[in-house]
Protein backbone atom coordinates (compact mmCIF):
# COMPACT_ATOMS: atom_id res chain seq x y z
CA UNK A 1 0.00 0.00 0.00
CA UNK A 2 1.57 3.45 -0.72
CA UNK A 3 0.60 6.88 -0.14
CA UNK A 4 1.23 9.30 -2.93
CA UNK A 5 0.58 13.07 -2.41
CA UNK A 6 1.57 15.60 -5.44
CA UNK A 7 1.48 19.25 -5.01
CA UNK A 8 -0.59 19.10 -1.84
CA UNK A 9 -1.80 22.46 -0.37
CA UNK A 10 -4.27 23.20 2.64
CA UNK A 11 -5.30 26.82 3.71
CA UNK A 12 -7.65 26.84 6.46
CA UNK A 13 -10.14 29.72 6.48
CA UNK A 14 -9.69 30.89 3.03
CA UNK A 15 -11.02 34.42 1.89
CA UNK A 16 -11.33 35.20 6.13
CA UNK A 17 -8.93 37.31 7.78
CA UNK A 18 -7.71 34.13 9.77
CA UNK A 19 -6.55 32.33 6.38
CA UNK A 20 -3.72 30.65 6.76
CA UNK A 21 -1.45 28.13 4.45
CA UNK A 22 -0.87 25.41 6.50
CA UNK A 23 0.60 22.63 3.56
CA UNK A 24 2.28 24.56 1.16
CA UNK A 25 2.99 22.03 -2.46
CA UNK A 26 3.78 18.99 -0.84
CA UNK A 27 5.27 16.40 -2.91
CA UNK A 28 5.60 13.09 -1.06
CA UNK A 29 5.84 9.36 -1.50
CA UNK A 30 5.24 6.34 0.94
CA UNK A 31 5.74 3.15 -0.22
CA UNK A 32 4.92 -0.40 0.89
CA UNK A 33 6.36 -1.67 3.69
CA UNK A 34 8.43 1.89 4.65
CA UNK A 35 8.64 3.34 8.04
CA UNK A 36 8.78 7.27 7.49
CA UNK A 37 9.17 9.78 10.77
CA UNK A 38 7.98 13.34 9.64
CA UNK A 39 9.65 15.84 12.21
CA UNK A 40 9.15 20.11 12.42
CA UNK A 41 8.48 22.88 14.70
CA UNK A 42 4.64 22.79 16.21
CA UNK A 43 2.65 24.36 13.67
CA UNK A 44 4.96 23.38 10.41
CA UNK A 45 2.00 21.26 8.78
CA UNK A 46 2.42 18.23 10.47
CA UNK A 47 -0.89 16.99 11.66
CA UNK A 48 -2.65 18.98 8.92
CA UNK A 49 -0.34 17.07 6.45
CA UNK A 50 -1.02 13.65 8.14
CA UNK A 51 -5.30 14.27 7.68
CA UNK A 52 -4.86 13.94 4.11
CA UNK A 53 -3.63 10.57 3.78
CA UNK A 54 -7.08 9.36 4.71
CA UNK A 55 -9.27 12.08 3.36
CA UNK A 56 -9.94 13.48 6.61
CA UNK A 57 -9.10 16.99 4.65
CA UNK A 58 -9.52 17.95 1.66
CA UNK A 59 -6.45 19.31 -0.14
CA UNK A 60 -7.18 23.06 -1.51
CA UNK A 61 -4.88 22.09 -4.22
CA UNK A 62 -3.40 19.24 -5.08
CA UNK A 63 -3.82 15.50 -5.28
CA UNK A 64 -3.89 12.54 -2.72
CA UNK A 65 -3.63 9.06 -4.25
CA UNK A 66 -3.64 5.53 -1.80
CA UNK A 67 -2.95 2.57 -4.30
CA UNK A 68 -2.35 4.97 -7.07
CA UNK A 69 -6.58 5.84 -6.53
CA UNK A 70 -7.17 9.72 -6.67
CA UNK A 71 -9.52 9.29 -3.14
CA UNK A 72 -11.00 12.79 -3.99
CA UNK A 73 -11.73 11.10 -7.68
CA UNK A 74 -15.77 9.74 -8.62
CA UNK A 75 -17.01 6.93 -7.10
CA UNK A 76 -14.28 6.33 -4.05
CA UNK A 77 -15.70 5.91 -0.49
CA UNK A 78 -13.77 8.02 1.72
CA UNK A 79 -15.04 4.66 4.42
CA UNK A 80 -12.09 2.58 2.53
CA UNK A 81 -9.67 4.41 2.54
CA UNK A 82 -9.63 5.26 6.36
CA UNK A 83 -10.10 1.42 7.01
CA UNK A 84 -6.73 0.99 4.74
CA UNK A 85 -4.55 4.01 6.26
CA UNK A 86 -5.58 4.09 9.98
CA UNK A 87 -4.57 7.50 11.56
CA UNK A 88 -3.45 7.59 15.60
CA UNK A 89 -4.52 11.35 16.59
CA UNK A 90 -2.27 12.89 18.91
CA UNK A 91 -3.56 11.64 23.06
CA UNK A 92 -6.15 9.38 21.44
CA UNK A 93 -6.81 8.10 24.89
CA UNK A 94 -9.76 11.23 24.92
CA UNK A 95 -11.67 10.12 22.23
CA UNK A 96 -12.40 6.60 24.26
CA UNK A 97 -16.00 6.60 24.70
CA UNK A 98 -17.45 3.20 25.53
CA UNK A 99 -18.32 1.08 28.76
CA UNK A 100 -15.96 -1.26 27.94
CA UNK A 101 -12.51 -1.82 26.43
CA UNK A 102 -13.50 -4.23 24.39
CA UNK A 103 -16.64 -1.71 22.48
CA UNK A 104 -14.33 0.78 21.99
CA UNK A 105 -11.98 -1.73 19.76
CA UNK A 106 -14.37 -3.03 18.18
CA UNK A 107 -16.21 0.55 17.18
CA UNK A 108 -14.14 0.97 14.14
CA UNK A 109 -14.21 -2.69 13.11
CA UNK A 110 -18.53 -2.39 13.16
CA UNK A 111 -18.47 0.57 11.44
CA UNK A 112 -16.78 -0.88 8.39
CA UNK A 113 -19.08 -3.65 8.34
CA UNK A 114 -17.17 -6.76 9.64
CA UNK A 115 -19.03 -9.24 10.91
CA UNK A 116 -19.57 -10.28 15.11
CA UNK A 117 -17.48 -12.90 15.23
CA UNK A 118 -14.73 -11.97 13.38
CA UNK A 119 -15.00 -8.56 15.60
CA UNK A 120 -14.04 -10.40 18.54
CA UNK A 121 -11.09 -12.20 16.76
CA UNK A 122 -10.17 -8.77 15.86
CA UNK A 123 -10.03 -7.33 18.94
CA UNK A 124 -8.25 -9.83 20.65
CA UNK A 125 -5.42 -9.49 17.54
CA UNK A 126 -5.32 -5.92 18.16
CA UNK A 127 -4.96 -5.75 21.74
CA UNK A 128 -2.04 -8.32 21.55
CA UNK A 129 -0.23 -6.20 19.46
CA UNK A 130 -0.19 -3.42 21.42
CA UNK A 131 0.75 -5.70 24.30
CA UNK A 132 -2.38 -5.70 26.49
CA UNK A 133 -3.96 -8.53 28.38
CA UNK A 134 -7.28 -9.52 26.42
CA UNK A 135 -9.01 -11.43 29.72
CA UNK A 136 -7.83 -9.09 31.91
CA UNK A 137 -8.85 -5.98 30.12
CA UNK A 138 -11.84 -6.48 27.95
CA UNK A 139 -14.65 -5.60 30.11
CA UNK A 140 -12.76 -3.18 32.31
CA UNK A 141 -13.69 0.98 31.83
CA UNK A 142 -11.15 2.11 29.46
CA UNK A 143 -11.86 5.26 31.55
CA UNK A 144 -10.33 3.34 35.00
CA UNK A 145 -7.17 2.56 32.76
CA UNK A 146 -3.51 4.26 33.34
CA UNK A 147 -2.39 6.67 30.78
CA UNK A 148 -0.17 4.34 28.87
CA UNK A 149 -3.02 1.54 28.63
CA UNK A 150 -5.46 3.93 27.31
CA UNK A 151 -3.37 5.40 24.78
CA UNK A 152 -2.46 1.24 23.83
CA UNK A 153 -6.91 0.86 23.75
CA UNK A 154 -6.95 3.77 21.79
CA UNK A 155 -4.09 2.45 19.35
CA UNK A 156 -5.82 -0.70 19.41
CA UNK A 157 -9.16 0.45 17.98
CA UNK A 158 -7.12 1.60 14.62
CA UNK A 159 -5.34 -1.50 14.38
CA UNK A 160 -8.70 -3.92 14.88
CA UNK A 161 -9.68 -2.05 11.73
CA UNK A 162 -6.65 -3.89 9.83
CA UNK A 163 -5.08 -0.60 7.83
CA UNK A 164 -1.96 -1.92 6.03
CA UNK A 165 -0.87 1.89 6.45
CA UNK A 166 -0.73 3.19 10.15
CA UNK A 167 -0.34 7.32 10.95
CA UNK A 168 0.80 8.03 14.19
CA UNK A 169 0.77 11.65 15.13
CA UNK A 170 3.15 11.98 18.53
CA UNK A 171 2.13 8.92 19.58
CA UNK A 172 4.63 8.74 23.02
CA UNK A 173 4.02 12.63 24.32
CA UNK A 174 2.45 13.15 27.91
CA UNK A 175 3.57 9.24 28.77
CA UNK A 176 5.87 8.37 31.56
CA UNK A 177 8.93 6.66 30.59
CA UNK A 178 8.15 3.77 31.15
CA UNK A 179 5.04 4.25 29.15
CA UNK A 180 6.82 5.85 26.43
CA UNK A 181 9.26 2.72 25.78
CA UNK A 182 6.44 0.34 25.98
CA UNK A 183 4.50 1.93 22.87
CA UNK A 184 7.63 2.97 21.14
CA UNK A 185 8.22 -0.76 21.42
CA UNK A 186 4.99 -1.85 20.36
CA UNK A 187 5.36 0.50 17.22
CA UNK A 188 8.41 -1.04 16.14
CA UNK A 189 7.21 -4.31 16.60
CA UNK A 190 4.59 -3.19 14.24
CA UNK A 191 6.47 -2.80 11.80
CA UNK A 192 8.95 -5.25 11.84
CA UNK A 193 7.14 -7.98 13.03
CA UNK A 194 3.41 -7.36 11.89
CA UNK A 195 4.66 -5.64 8.50
CA UNK A 196 2.71 -2.39 8.77
CA UNK A 197 4.09 0.91 6.78
CA UNK A 198 4.45 3.40 9.20
CA UNK A 199 4.27 6.74 9.29
CA UNK A 200 5.62 8.50 12.84
CA UNK A 201 4.98 11.97 13.64
CA UNK A 202 7.08 13.07 16.09
CA UNK A 203 9.23 15.91 18.38
CA UNK A 204 11.80 13.58 19.85
CA UNK A 205 14.54 12.93 17.19
CA UNK A 206 16.41 10.22 19.27
CA UNK A 207 12.96 8.18 18.56
CA UNK A 208 13.03 9.03 15.09
CA UNK A 209 16.77 7.80 15.15
CA UNK A 210 15.92 5.00 16.81
CA UNK A 211 12.76 3.78 14.70
CA UNK A 212 12.53 5.72 10.87
CA UNK A 213 14.61 4.79 8.05
CA UNK A 214 13.52 7.70 6.44
CA UNK A 215 12.63 11.10 7.43
CA UNK A 216 10.42 14.14 6.07
CA UNK A 217 11.17 17.55 7.64
CA UNK A 218 8.37 20.36 7.00
CA UNK A 219 9.35 23.71 8.14
CA UNK A 220 6.50 26.75 7.84
CA UNK A 221 4.55 24.53 5.79
CA UNK A 222 6.74 23.60 3.46
CA UNK A 223 8.81 20.17 2.57
CA UNK A 224 12.29 20.82 3.26
CA UNK A 225 13.92 17.79 3.32
CA UNK A 226 13.44 13.96 2.88
CA UNK A 227 15.87 11.06 3.29
CA UNK A 228 17.65 8.32 5.14
CA UNK A 229 16.96 9.35 8.52
CA UNK A 230 21.36 9.17 9.15
CA UNK A 231 21.77 11.89 5.65
CA UNK A 232 19.04 14.22 7.17
CA UNK A 233 20.47 14.42 10.42
CA UNK A 234 23.54 15.19 9.33
CA UNK A 235 22.96 18.20 7.32
CA UNK A 236 23.19 20.61 10.66
CA UNK A 237 22.05 23.57 8.85
CA UNK A 238 18.44 21.84 7.80
CA UNK A 239 17.66 20.69 11.15
CA UNK A 240 18.56 24.33 12.78
CA UNK A 241 16.20 26.10 10.42
CA UNK A 242 13.58 23.98 10.75
CA UNK A 243 14.41 24.57 14.59
CA UNK A 244 15.07 21.24 15.20
CA UNK A 245 18.19 19.39 17.17
CA UNK A 246 19.96 16.23 15.87
CA UNK A 247 19.73 13.46 18.42
CA UNK A 248 22.43 14.15 21.69
CA UNK A 249 24.76 11.89 20.41
CA UNK A 250 24.95 12.80 16.83
CA UNK A 251 25.51 16.85 17.77
CA UNK A 252 28.52 14.59 20.03
CA UNK A 253 29.88 13.54 16.93
CA UNK A 254 29.84 16.65 15.35
CA UNK A 255 31.61 18.54 18.12
CA UNK A 256 34.38 15.79 18.33
CA UNK A 257 34.58 16.31 14.52
CA UNK A 258 35.11 20.08 14.97
CA UNK A 259 37.65 19.72 17.37
CA UNK A 260 39.56 17.87 14.21
CA UNK A 261 38.73 14.40 15.69
CA UNK A 262 38.56 12.16 12.33
CA UNK A 263 34.97 10.69 13.22
CA UNK A 264 32.17 10.17 10.70
CA UNK A 265 29.28 12.70 11.88
CA UNK A 266 26.04 10.95 10.84
CA UNK A 267 26.36 8.87 13.98
CA UNK A 268 22.77 7.88 15.45
CA UNK A 269 22.82 5.60 18.51
CA UNK A 270 25.24 5.56 21.46
CA UNK A 271 26.29 1.95 20.45
CA UNK A 272 27.49 3.08 16.77
CA UNK A 273 29.08 5.90 18.56
CA UNK A 274 30.89 3.75 20.46
CA UNK A 275 32.12 1.74 17.99
CA UNK A 276 33.29 4.73 15.87
CA UNK A 277 35.38 6.49 18.45
CA UNK A 278 37.14 2.95 19.70
CA UNK A 279 38.03 2.75 15.52
CA UNK A 280 39.51 6.31 15.10
CA UNK A 281 41.48 6.06 18.69
CA UNK A 282 42.66 2.57 17.43
CA UNK A 283 43.51 3.95 14.07
CA UNK A 284 46.43 5.97 16.08
CA UNK A 285 47.64 2.59 17.06
CA UNK A 286 46.92 -0.94 18.07
CA UNK A 287 43.40 -1.75 16.64
CA UNK A 288 41.54 -3.08 19.64
CA UNK B 1 -16.87 23.18 9.58
CA UNK B 2 -16.92 25.12 13.14
CA UNK B 3 -14.00 27.59 11.86
CA UNK B 4 -16.52 30.09 10.26
CA UNK B 5 -18.64 31.31 13.11
CA UNK B 6 -17.97 34.67 13.35
CA UNK B 7 -20.97 35.64 16.17
CA UNK B 8 -19.18 36.37 18.93
CA UNK B 9 -15.85 36.16 17.38
CA UNK B 10 -12.82 39.24 18.36
CA UNK B 11 -11.14 40.94 16.07
CA UNK B 12 -8.17 42.58 17.40
CA UNK B 13 -7.64 46.15 15.93
CA UNK B 14 -6.45 49.73 17.14
CA UNK B 15 -8.89 51.80 15.60
CA UNK B 16 -11.07 54.37 17.84
CA UNK B 17 -13.87 52.04 17.91
CA UNK B 18 -11.55 49.24 19.49
CA UNK B 19 -9.70 51.80 22.04
CA UNK B 20 -13.40 53.15 23.32
CA UNK B 21 -14.28 52.34 26.87
CA UNK B 22 -16.00 48.76 26.89
CA UNK B 23 -18.77 50.44 29.55
CA UNK B 24 -19.50 53.19 26.17
CA UNK B 25 -20.18 50.74 24.18
CA UNK B 26 -21.86 48.52 25.44
CA UNK B 27 -23.68 51.28 26.86
CA UNK B 28 -24.20 52.36 23.31
CA UNK B 29 -25.11 49.29 21.49
CA UNK B 30 -28.19 48.74 24.10
CA UNK B 31 -28.92 52.17 23.28
CA UNK B 32 -28.63 51.16 19.60
CA UNK B 33 -30.77 48.32 20.46
CA UNK B 34 -33.35 50.17 22.04
CA UNK B 35 -34.03 52.60 19.42
CA UNK B 36 -33.93 49.92 16.58
CA UNK B 37 -36.92 48.75 18.13
CA UNK B 38 -38.79 51.93 18.52
CA UNK B 39 -38.07 53.19 15.45
CA UNK B 40 -40.78 52.14 12.26
CA UNK B 41 -39.84 54.70 9.52
CA UNK B 42 -37.60 53.61 6.39
CA UNK B 43 -35.58 57.24 7.02
CA UNK B 44 -35.15 56.09 10.64
CA UNK B 45 -33.75 52.48 9.73
CA UNK B 46 -31.71 54.22 7.18
CA UNK B 47 -30.31 56.68 9.36
CA UNK B 48 -29.49 53.43 11.78
CA UNK B 49 -28.24 51.72 9.10
CA UNK B 50 -26.01 54.33 7.85
CA UNK B 51 -24.39 54.73 11.34
CA UNK B 52 -24.20 50.88 11.41
CA UNK B 53 -21.80 50.95 8.70
CA UNK B 54 -20.16 54.19 9.32
CA UNK B 55 -18.98 52.36 12.47
CA UNK B 56 -17.88 49.28 10.40
CA UNK B 57 -15.71 51.41 8.32
CA UNK B 58 -13.77 53.55 10.75
CA UNK B 59 -13.41 50.02 12.88
CA UNK B 60 -11.74 49.01 9.82
CA UNK B 61 -13.77 45.93 9.50
CA UNK B 62 -13.87 44.05 6.82
CA UNK B 63 -17.37 43.50 5.28
CA UNK B 64 -17.41 40.42 3.78
CA UNK B 65 -16.23 39.43 7.34
CA UNK B 66 -19.17 41.19 9.42
CA UNK B 67 -21.70 39.91 6.70
CA UNK B 68 -20.70 35.86 7.40
CA UNK B 69 -22.22 36.32 11.08
CA UNK B 70 -25.71 36.98 9.30
CA UNK B 71 -25.32 33.57 7.52
CA UNK B 72 -26.49 31.50 10.56
CA UNK B 73 -29.44 33.96 10.63
CA UNK B 74 -30.76 33.25 7.01
CA UNK B 75 -33.62 30.93 7.90
CA UNK B 76 -34.93 33.12 10.54
CA UNK B 77 -35.06 36.42 7.92
CA UNK B 78 -36.73 33.96 5.64
CA UNK B 79 -39.36 32.89 8.18
CA UNK B 80 -39.97 36.46 9.35
CA UNK B 81 -40.13 37.87 5.60
CA UNK B 82 -42.56 34.79 4.75
CA UNK B 83 -45.06 35.05 8.03
CA UNK B 84 -45.19 39.19 7.34
CA UNK B 85 -46.11 38.54 4.00
CA UNK B 86 -48.59 36.61 3.76
CA UNK B 87 -50.28 37.56 7.40
CA UNK B 88 -51.04 41.03 6.99
CA UNK B 89 -54.39 42.62 5.29
CA UNK B 90 -53.96 45.04 2.29
CA UNK B 91 -53.67 45.19 -0.72
CA UNK B 92 -53.25 41.62 -2.67
CA UNK B 93 -49.78 41.30 -4.32
CA UNK B 94 -50.39 37.65 -5.54
CA UNK B 95 -51.90 34.29 -3.67
CA UNK B 96 -50.96 31.25 -3.45
CA UNK B 97 -54.13 28.67 -2.84
CA UNK B 98 -55.94 30.39 0.15
CA UNK B 99 -52.66 32.47 1.30
CA UNK B 100 -52.61 36.21 0.32
CA UNK B 101 -49.64 37.79 -0.35
CA UNK B 102 -49.80 41.16 0.36
CA UNK B 103 -48.34 44.76 -0.41
CA UNK B 104 -48.05 45.56 3.08
CA UNK B 105 -47.25 42.42 4.43
CA UNK B 106 -44.00 42.19 2.25
CA UNK B 107 -43.34 46.37 3.40
CA UNK B 108 -43.60 45.20 6.61
CA UNK B 109 -41.78 41.74 6.14
CA UNK B 110 -39.18 43.65 4.51
CA UNK B 111 -38.12 46.54 7.60
CA UNK B 112 -38.87 43.35 10.25
CA UNK B 113 -36.01 41.21 8.48
CA UNK B 114 -33.97 44.48 7.84
CA UNK B 115 -34.34 45.32 11.64
CA UNK B 116 -33.19 41.64 12.75
CA UNK B 117 -30.12 41.94 10.44
CA UNK B 118 -29.13 45.33 11.78
CA UNK B 119 -29.31 43.90 15.54
CA UNK B 120 -26.72 41.08 14.54
CA UNK B 121 -24.81 43.31 12.90
CA UNK B 122 -24.61 46.19 15.68
CA UNK B 123 -24.16 43.32 18.48
CA UNK B 124 -21.58 41.82 16.25
CA UNK B 125 -19.30 44.93 16.16
CA UNK B 126 -19.60 44.80 19.84
CA UNK B 127 -18.14 41.39 19.95
CA UNK B 128 -15.84 42.22 17.50
CA UNK B 129 -14.12 44.92 18.37
CA UNK B 130 -14.46 44.59 22.31
CA UNK B 131 -12.15 41.20 23.48
CA UNK B 132 -14.13 38.56 25.85
CA UNK B 133 -11.92 40.70 28.51
CA UNK B 134 -13.05 44.15 28.18
CA UNK B 135 -16.27 42.85 27.25
CA UNK B 136 -16.75 40.63 30.85
CA UNK B 137 -14.61 43.96 32.94
CA UNK B 138 -17.23 46.40 31.49
CA UNK B 139 -20.18 44.55 32.45
CA UNK B 140 -19.16 43.43 35.87
CA UNK B 141 -18.31 47.20 36.07
CA UNK B 142 -22.08 48.22 35.03
CA UNK B 143 -23.37 45.44 37.24
CA UNK B 144 -21.36 45.83 40.51
CA UNK B 145 -23.85 48.64 41.43
CA UNK B 146 -26.54 45.91 41.77
CA UNK B 147 -23.67 44.03 44.09
CA UNK B 148 -26.11 45.84 47.04
CA UNK B 149 -29.48 43.80 45.49
CA UNK B 150 -27.67 40.64 46.47
CA UNK B 151 -26.52 39.96 42.45
CA UNK B 152 -22.79 38.12 42.54
CA UNK B 153 -21.61 40.45 39.53
CA UNK B 154 -17.83 39.13 39.84
CA UNK B 155 -18.92 36.22 40.17
CA UNK B 156 -21.27 36.29 36.74
CA UNK B 157 -18.55 38.24 35.05
CA UNK B 158 -16.11 35.55 35.77
CA UNK B 159 -18.24 32.60 34.66
CA UNK B 160 -18.70 34.90 31.91
CA UNK B 161 -15.53 35.39 30.66
CA UNK B 162 -14.43 31.45 31.14
CA UNK B 163 -17.57 30.63 28.88
CA UNK B 164 -16.30 32.60 26.23
CA UNK B 165 -12.40 31.84 26.80
CA UNK B 166 -13.72 28.23 26.43
CA UNK B 167 -15.77 28.39 23.55
CA UNK B 168 -13.07 28.33 21.05
CA UNK B 169 -11.41 25.43 22.45
CA UNK B 170 -14.57 22.63 22.93
CA UNK B 171 -15.79 24.35 19.13
CA UNK B 172 -11.50 22.88 18.79
CA UNK B 173 -11.83 19.75 20.80
CA UNK B 174 -15.15 18.72 18.78
CA UNK B 175 -13.42 18.72 15.90
CA UNK B 176 -10.67 16.52 16.93
CA UNK B 177 -13.07 13.65 17.77
CA UNK B 178 -14.94 13.73 15.24
CA UNK B 179 -12.13 13.77 12.64
CA UNK B 180 -10.18 10.66 15.00
CA UNK B 181 -14.01 8.69 15.44
CA UNK B 182 -14.36 9.54 11.61
CA UNK B 183 -10.57 7.72 11.36
CA UNK B 184 -12.37 4.77 12.76
CA UNK B 185 -14.79 4.89 9.84
CA UNK B 186 -18.02 6.97 12.02
CA UNK B 187 -20.38 8.63 10.08
CA UNK B 188 -22.14 11.78 11.35
CA UNK B 189 -23.80 12.91 8.33
CA UNK B 190 -25.68 10.04 6.45
CA UNK B 191 -28.57 7.70 8.27
CA UNK B 192 -32.54 8.83 9.74
CA UNK B 193 -32.49 11.30 12.63
CA UNK B 194 -32.54 7.95 15.16
CA UNK B 195 -29.00 6.99 13.91
CA UNK B 196 -27.42 10.52 13.50
CA UNK B 197 -28.55 11.07 16.83
CA UNK B 198 -27.10 7.50 17.95
CA UNK B 199 -24.26 8.48 15.79
CA UNK B 200 -23.34 11.62 18.29
CA UNK B 201 -22.47 9.39 21.20
CA UNK B 202 -19.11 8.88 20.12
CA UNK B 203 -18.74 12.31 20.22
CA UNK B 204 -20.42 13.62 23.00
CA UNK B 205 -19.37 11.35 25.58
CA UNK B 206 -15.41 12.05 24.98
CA UNK B 207 -16.27 16.05 24.58
CA UNK B 208 -18.17 15.71 28.42
CA UNK B 209 -15.16 13.79 29.19
CA UNK B 210 -13.00 16.31 28.63
CA UNK B 211 -14.80 19.29 29.97
CA UNK B 212 -14.82 18.05 33.35
CA UNK B 213 -11.49 17.50 32.94
CA UNK B 214 -10.65 20.85 31.39
CA UNK B 215 -12.88 22.50 34.42
CA UNK B 216 -11.39 20.44 37.14
CA UNK B 217 -7.64 21.56 36.03
CA UNK B 218 -9.01 25.07 35.74
CA UNK B 219 -10.66 25.09 39.21
CA UNK B 220 -6.94 23.88 40.59
CA UNK B 221 -5.00 26.48 38.74
CA UNK B 222 -7.19 28.94 39.49
CA UNK B 223 -6.85 28.26 43.51
CA UNK B 224 -3.31 27.40 43.20
CA UNK B 225 -3.29 31.12 42.76
CA UNK B 226 -5.61 32.22 45.49
CA UNK B 227 -8.55 32.92 43.43
CA UNK B 228 -11.22 33.48 46.40
CA UNK B 229 -13.97 35.36 44.14
CA UNK B 230 -14.00 39.12 43.78
CA UNK B 231 -14.23 40.20 47.12
CA UNK B 232 -11.08 42.64 47.37
CA UNK B 233 -9.75 41.84 43.95
CA UNK B 234 -7.73 44.69 42.28
CA UNK B 235 -6.76 44.81 38.94
CA UNK B 236 -4.34 45.06 36.14
CA UNK B 237 -5.90 47.25 33.81
CA UNK B 238 -7.94 49.89 35.58
CA UNK B 239 -10.78 51.21 32.68
CA UNK B 240 -10.81 54.64 32.74
CA UNK B 241 -13.22 56.79 31.30
CA UNK B 242 -11.42 59.80 29.10
CA UNK B 243 -13.24 62.61 27.92
CA UNK B 244 -13.38 61.24 24.20
CA UNK B 245 -15.09 58.15 25.35
CA UNK B 246 -18.04 60.32 26.82
CA UNK B 247 -18.23 62.67 24.12
CA UNK B 248 -18.72 59.88 21.96
CA UNK B 249 -21.38 57.98 24.21
CA UNK B 250 -23.32 61.29 24.45
CA UNK B 251 -23.41 61.96 20.99
CA UNK B 252 -24.42 58.69 19.86
CA UNK B 253 -27.54 58.57 22.51
CA UNK B 254 -28.06 62.12 21.76
CA UNK B 255 -27.99 60.91 17.53
CA UNK B 256 -30.37 57.93 18.41
CA UNK B 257 -32.48 59.54 20.38
CA UNK B 258 -33.43 62.64 17.81
CA UNK B 259 -33.84 59.45 15.44
CA UNK B 260 -36.17 57.69 17.40
CA UNK B 261 -38.45 61.25 18.48
CA UNK B 262 -38.24 62.54 15.44
CA UNK B 263 -39.15 59.78 12.35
Amino acid sequence: MSIRVENLSHTYNPGTPFERCAVDNVTLEIKDGEFVAIVGETGSGKSTLIQHFNGLLKPTQGRVFVDEVDIWGKGVHLKSIRQKVGLVFQYPEHQLFEETVFKDIAFGPRNIGIPDDEVERRVQQAMKMVGLDYEALCDRSPFELSGGEKRRVAMAGVIAMKPSVIVLDEPASGLDPRGRDMVLAEIQELHQKFGFTVVLVSHSMEDVAKLARRVVVLHKAKLIADGPVRDVFSMEDILSMAGLEAPQVTRLMQELARRNMKVRTDILTVEEAKREILRVLGGEGRVP
Amino acid sequence: MFRNITLGQYMPGTSFVHRLDPRIKILVTLVVITILFMVDTVTGYSLIFLFILGVILVARLPFRFVLYGIRPLAFILVLTFGLHLFMNEGRTLFAVGPLVATYEGAFRGFTMAFRLVLLVLGTSILTLTTSPIELTDGLENLMSPMKRMGIPAHELAMMMTIALRFIPTLLEETEKIMKAQMARGADFETGNALQRAKSLIPLLVPLFVNAFRRADELAMAMEARCYRGGEGRTRMKQMKLTKGDVLTGVVVTAGMVAVAVYL
